[in-house]
């Protein structure tokens, strides 16, 4: 524990929820600050630099991503966590695009929070803008893949080597585990059900590891669910 | 087309009933032909005759009743016809044609008789046709040959003796034919009956394509000869046809022996040729007389005609002391064919049967030898005309 | 005279020229006929003078001489020649009337000796008596020797031969008239041949033409007869020629008429919708075509005779008897009518006036929209569910809110719980209190979506329009906001009621403002215009109408668009986005409420619809 309180940023036009928000918060320990909108959120943001940014999306006025888009743009590192409705599929794989860390969606379940803020912690300690790096391991029909870093449609010539490889012809699974330090984008993500759908062709299976609760979210949104198992990492309490 | 026809024959039938059906009238009562028994009596029948019994033809009636008059009383003895007896009432007119038309009218309307009988004369009988036509009265023998009671036919004039113009024909066929004479004149009295025969010489004449060289004539009742007797000496005729009466030719011809005149004399047989014979005495040798009746002589030279015969003898009976003549002959034939007629009509006589009587008298023997025939439009009983010649103061049957 | 007036034109004229000739014949022979006899008459009196008088002349000598077979010579002799047939008789007496001679052949007549007797001999007179049944003039003329009258000479003239001479003349007339009338009858004939033959060829050509038949005689033959009765150029043919005209305009009139009824009689009997014959006042049926019996279930023969207003009601202002004398068609739009079973039919009415069988009567068309009445509710229920599916999105993120809230709040008990952790009590107290209205605001949000999609009584109520756009500012009002759209309300409180359903009128004024929305951020989004989106809803109104206005300063619509924009399934947006069934259906809402929708656009810089409602000022039979 830090001597010096993690200072996180709250913004949400509703007022219960902002409540709530303080209230859970503050009782894990937080320095929590609220805003009701975007403009006076990203004020706050610039007065305090809070280590983690919670922001809800449909907002009137500036919405979330427009917050998420402006905090990138100072430059500051902030962990932003956007908080999503139902269906807002589009709007989080915008935020991922916009680097955001992670989502949650409302209803706020303690899980999902508590989920959200370790993972924001992890990755406040992990450089910053970490390369995509894969590695793999062989194990008889298995294959390991480690990812680390963000996953963008860059990666596809590096797994299309990968999966070039007649060694492999043999695999009958593929494990992709995948690091704290892992985003995607959204150019990622067609990347990765592209290449689950080729490996799921060669009746191979398909197996992500290690995914935070809200990216499991994120992938069941887009239907990855459906092409491979999606194992999440065991919450923290 | 049928419409027209139907319109046509409608509007005709309208205009005819319209019209002509006003303009008739009734007929007149007197249209009607009468039965008319007029002078028909129980035992009688009565007869009407105005003749010439005085003045200057006064011989002429007088011959001839008495002829006529001998026949009926010879009938009349004999029972009469159909028992009736014959009464003939006769009036004197002495050649008048005024008075003989009076005597007439008293005879048809006074008398009431049923014909009338034995006229004598042309001008006075042609002066009572009228009467005859009117009265329906038939009038049976005249002695007249005029063409007028012959021509137009009268169904009432019932004529015996032949026309005037037969004897003129005969009379020019004579001169001309037979004696080859071309030069004719004719004398006449300026009368009616002289008119009559001078119109029948000139038709004869024309016939040869003769005219008359002269035409000389007096007044009927007069004398006065000369002018005409001057005018044909002039003309120097060869013949001379003379229609006159018996005085008057006589004095014609004794002035013209007297002029040494001599041509052929002819008289017509109404001119009374005994008288005249009587009157011309030697002047009458060679003077011709045509007749109508043969001569009525008792020769006893010859075969008498039996109606000349019974003419003779029954004149004898009734008037001894008159001589049989000509005009006595015609008068009795006259009664011979009245009687005829009167038998003829049968018992239930009217006017109309007694004609229808007549016209059935075909080819009748009156013993003259010359058959007579009446017949419907035909009332000309004889035809015949004889020539006779005065010869020594007797006429003498020439051919 | 009714004979005459029944006979034929030819014959009249016939008969009345003959007629006419008949009397001025009768006119002209009576006429001449008494000119003539009293010409005759007096000629012959005249006459008969005359002879009396030269009789008497010759007679003196012999009356004084009483020679009385001259004076019968005399008497004959007057009747001699021609003057047999005027004298009857000629009698000469003495002067004291004592007959002398006569012309009597035959027989006195009866009464002559009286006549004579009676006569008065001085002086000349003639006086008309009857002697032997015969009429005859009895002239009397004197004999005078000097100054003294010796005698009389009485002559008897035959009129008789007057009568001859007229009966004569009338057979001269007779001939000759009956000459005159049979050319007469031949010209009447022909004259009025020349008239009426035409007259009947046209008659007989008119007969043809009432019994419809127009082709029996063409203008060739007509001209033909004509020119054989003579006609060629005169009066009667010009007749005829505008006869031709005429009867060639009829036949081809009657042509289209008779094309006209076919089509209208197969229109009729085939139409697809059913055709009604209706009287125009008292709205008795008077023909219906099979297929109304088809569609209401009636047998034709109860439809004839039965009001219309027994199939539906026609006092909703949507059928008035009254049409103005240019209006030639009138629409009336779902009416509802009810079939023999007791069903109902939805219809709409178009009615027409017209003529038939000499009556004024309105042909009403009806045309079964009950499917598209049933589908236009099924299409507002879809429009209400894609209404829905956009509410959804909303409603969603709506319903989130409280139960984020409620979840947080509950997680937070039972996470204070598990740690063991002690919870101030002011914020237990606000985490309740929180919980128990957040949960009451979700049920608000549930019911207002269960009041939005009911489906709506049909009879209309009087609702208030203000009420109807807060409510739709509720559901909306805040997604519209988020989208960082301003959303203004101006509302005149003092509008009139309208009649309307309140949910119906939500569902209108939120597509209206969704639509709005749309716009502004296709506006925003697609034409990149940064000017912030405001959606303005107006509530104003006048004596008549209320009226609703919803503006916004969106994309607009293009001129070429504005017409298709009601049409149904016509959209601008991408597939899923919206089926355009919008617009048409808010059409058809407007409407179902006499309303009118009317819409103004600017491409580029915004929209404005504008919705009237006929006022409905508050009475006491309202449904509150």
């Amino acid at each position: 524990m830090n001597q010096r309180k993690i200072k996180i940023l709250v913004i949400d036009d509703e007022k219960p929820t902002l409540s709530m928000f303080k209230l859970f918060l503050n009782a894990y320990g937080y320095e929590v600050y609220i805003a009701e909108d975007g403009v006076k959120g990203l004020a706050l943001f610039d007065e305090i630099s809070p280590e983690i940014v919670f922001t809800d999306i449909k907002m009137p006025g500036i919405d979330g991503l427009e917050v998420l888009r402006r905090i990138r743009k100072t430059g500051k590192p902030s962990e932003v966590i956007i908080i999503t409705g139902h269906g807002d599929m589009e709007k989080a794989v915008e935020a991922l695009d916009l680097n955001a860390s992670d989502f949650i969606n409302k209803p706020v379940e303690r899980l999902a929070l508590n989920s959200a803020l370790a993972r924001a912690e992890k990755r406040r300690k992990m450089p910053l803008n970490q390369c995509f790096e894969f590695s793999e391991s062989r194990d008889k029909h298995r294959l390991v893949i480690s990812i680390k870093g963000k996953f963008t449609s860059s990666a596809k010539d590096a797994f299309s080597v990968l999966f070039k490889d007649e060694s492999l012809l043999n695999v009958k699974e593929v494990c992709m585990t995948l690091d704290d330090s892992f985003s995607i984008d959204r150019s990622g993500i067609s990347l990765l059900m592209e290449i689950i759908q080729n490996l799921k062709q060669g009746g191979v299976l398909i197996v992500m590891e290690n995914l935070s609760y809200n990216y499991a979210r994120v992938f069941q949104m887009a239907g990855i669910d459906k092409i491979a198992l999606l194992k999440e990492a065991l919450p923290v309490e | 087309m049928i419409l027209i026809l139907k319109g046509f024959i409608y509007s005709f039938c309208l205009f005819f009933l319209l019209f002509y059906g006003g303009a008739c009238t009734p007929p007149k009562q007197s249209d009607i032909m009468p039965e008319n028994r007029t002078g028909i009596k129980t035992e009688e029948i009565l007869i009407g005759s105005s003749l010439a019994l005085g003045g200057h033809a006064g011989y002429l009636g007088t011959q001839m009743l008495q002829g006529a008059m001998s026949y009926i009383h010879h009938i009349n003895e004999k029972g009469g016809i159909h028992k009736r007896k014959l009464k003939l009432i006769a009036l004197d007119d002495r050649y008048n044609p005024t008075q003989c038309l009076y005597n007439t009218q008293k005879l048809i309307l006074e008398n009431q008789v049923f014909a009338l009988f034995c006229y004598v004369g042309t001008p006075t009988t042609v002066r009572i046709i009228p009467l005859v036509s009117e009265a329906r009265i038939p009038l049976v023998g005249m002695f007249t040959g005029a063409n007028r009671l012959r021509q137009p036919v009268n169904r009432y004039l019932i004529n015996i003796r032949a026309s005037y113009y037969k004897e003129t024909q005969a009379a020019v066929d004579l001169i001309v034919k037979k004696r080859n004479l071309d030069k004719v004149a004719v004398f006449y009295q300026y009368d009616e009956y002289g008119f009559d025969g001078l119109r029948g010489t000139e038709i004869a004449l024309k016939k040869y394509g003769l005219i008359p060289v002269a035409k000389g004539s007096y007044v009927r009742g007069t004398l006065d000869v000369e002018a005409g007797l001057e005018k044909i000496i002039q003309s120097e005729a060869q013949a001379v046809v003379m229609i006159g009466t018996y005085d008057s030719c006589a004095k014609f011809i004794n002035l013209a022996k007297e002029s040494n005149f001599s041509p052929l004399f002819h008289n017509v047989s109404f001119v009374g040729s005994k008288e005249l014979a009587r009157r011309l005495g030697k002047n009458g040798e060679g003077v011709i007389v045509t007749q109508v009746v043969p001569p009525p002589n008792f020769d006893r030279t010859k075969e008498s005609l039996p109606g000349v015969k019974e003419y003779i003898t029954l004149l004898n009976t009734y008037y001894p002391n008159s001589k049989p003549s000509f005009v006595g002959l015609e008068g009795y034939l006259n009664a011979r064919i009245l009687t005829e007629g009167l038998k003829r009509a049968g018992q239930d006589i009217t006017r109309e049967k007694f004609i229808t009587a007549i016209e059935s008298i075909h080819q009748y023997d009156l013993g003259i030898k010359n058959p007579l025939s009446f017949g419907i439009n035909d009332y000309q009983g004889l035809d015949e005309v004889y020539y006779t010649m005065i010869k020594q103061g007797e006429l003498v049957l020439i051919k | 005279m009714n004979i005459i007036n029944k006979l034929t034109l030819k014959n009249k004229i016939f008969v009345s020229c003959l007629g006419f000739i008949l009397l001025v014949s009768i006119l002209i022979a009576l006429f001449t006929r008494s000119l003539l006899i009293t010409g005759l008459t007096s000629e012959l009196k005249k006459r008969g003078i005359g002879i009396a008088q030269s009789i008497a002349d010759s007679s003196r000598v012999y009356i004084l001489t009483k020679n009385r077979a001259e004076l019968t010579a005399l008497a004959y002799d007057a009747k001699l020649g021609n003057r047999k047939d005027i004298v009857k008789y000629l009698i000469i007496s003495d002067n004291q009337g004592n007959i002398l001679a006569h012309t009597f052949t035959k027989g006195f007549p009866l009464n002559i000796k009286t006549i004579v007797k009676n006569q008065d001999y001085t002086k000349e007179h003639i006086t008309s008596i009857d002697v032997d049944r015969d009429s005859v003039f009895h002239v009397v003329v004197p004999v005078e020797e000097g100054i003294y009258t010796v005698g009389s000479v009485q002559v008897g003239l035959e009129k008789q031969h007057i009568e001859k001479l007229i009966s004569n003349l009338r057979l001269v007339f007779l001939s000759f008239l009956s000459m005159v009338s049979v050319i007469f009858f031949f010209l009447s004939h022909r004259l009025a041949l020349h008239i009426t033959k035409p007259v009947s060829s046209l008659i007989r050509y008119t007969d043809q033409l009432t019994k419809g038949n127009f082709n029996i005689m063409s203008n060739y033959d007509l001209d033909k007869e004509n020119s054989e009765a003579g006609a060629k150029d005169d009066e009667i043919a010009k007749l005829t020629n505008s006869f031709i005209k005429m009867t060639s305009q009829l036949k081809q009139s009657t042509d289209k008429l008779k094309e006209s009824q076919r089509k209208y009689r197969s229109l009729f009997q085939s139409g697809p919708n059913p055709i009604f014959v209706v009287n125009k006042k008292t709205f008795e049926i008077l023909d219906a075509n099979p297929n109304s019996t088809e569609l209401f279930g009636y047998d034709r023969e109860e439809l004839i005779g039965m009001s219309l207003s027994t199939l539906g009601s026609l006092d909703d202002g949507k059928i008035t008897p009254e049409y103005s004398e240019s209006e030639t068609m009138v629409i009336s739009s779902k009416v509802k009518f009810y079939k023999k079973n007791g069903g109902s039919v939805f219809v709409n009415i178009h009615s027409s006036p017209s003529e038939y069988r000499n009556e004024d009567v309105i042909i009403v068309a009806a045309t079964d929209i009950t499917e598209l009445v049933e589908k236009d509710s099924q299409l507002i229920q879809a429009s209400k569910m894609t209404n829905l599916e956009k509410m959804s999105a909303g409603i969603a993120h709506e319903i989130n809110q409280p139960l984020n809230a409620i979840k947080m709040g509950s997680e937070y008990l039972c996470m204070m719980d598990e740690r063991k952790k002690k919870i101030e009590e002011v914020d237990r107290r606000m985490v309740l209190t929180q919980i128990s209205s957040q949960v009451s605001r979700a049920a608000e949000i549930v019911g207002r979506l269960k009041t939005f999609s009911r489906k709506a009584d049909f009879a209309r109520e009087v609702i208030n329009v203000n009420n109807c756009i807060r409510s739709v500012n509720k559901i909306i009002g805040r997604q519209i906001t988020l989208q960082n759209i301003d959303l203004i309300l101006d509302l005149n409180e003092s509008i009139p009621s309208i009649l309307a359903h309140n949910n119906r009128m939500e569902q209108v004024i939120f597509n209206l403002v969704t639509n709005a929305r749309d716009a502004v951020n296709e506006r925003i989004e697609l034409l990149k215009d940064i000017e912030k989106g405001k959606i303005t809803i107006s509530s104003f109104f006048d004596h008549k109408t209320v009226c609703i206005d919803v503006s916004d300063n969106g994309a607009g619509i293009e001129s070429d668009q504005m017409d298709s924009i009601f049409e149904s399934f016509y959209t601008t947006k991408e597939m899923g986005e919206g089926l355009g069934l919008g617009l048409p259906i808010i059409q058809g809402i407007v409407r179902d409420y006499n309303g009118n929708i009317s819409v103004k656009s600017t491409p580029g810089s915004g929209t404005h619809f504008r919705i009237m409602f006929p006022a409905h000022w508050t009475g006491k039979d309202d449904v509150v």
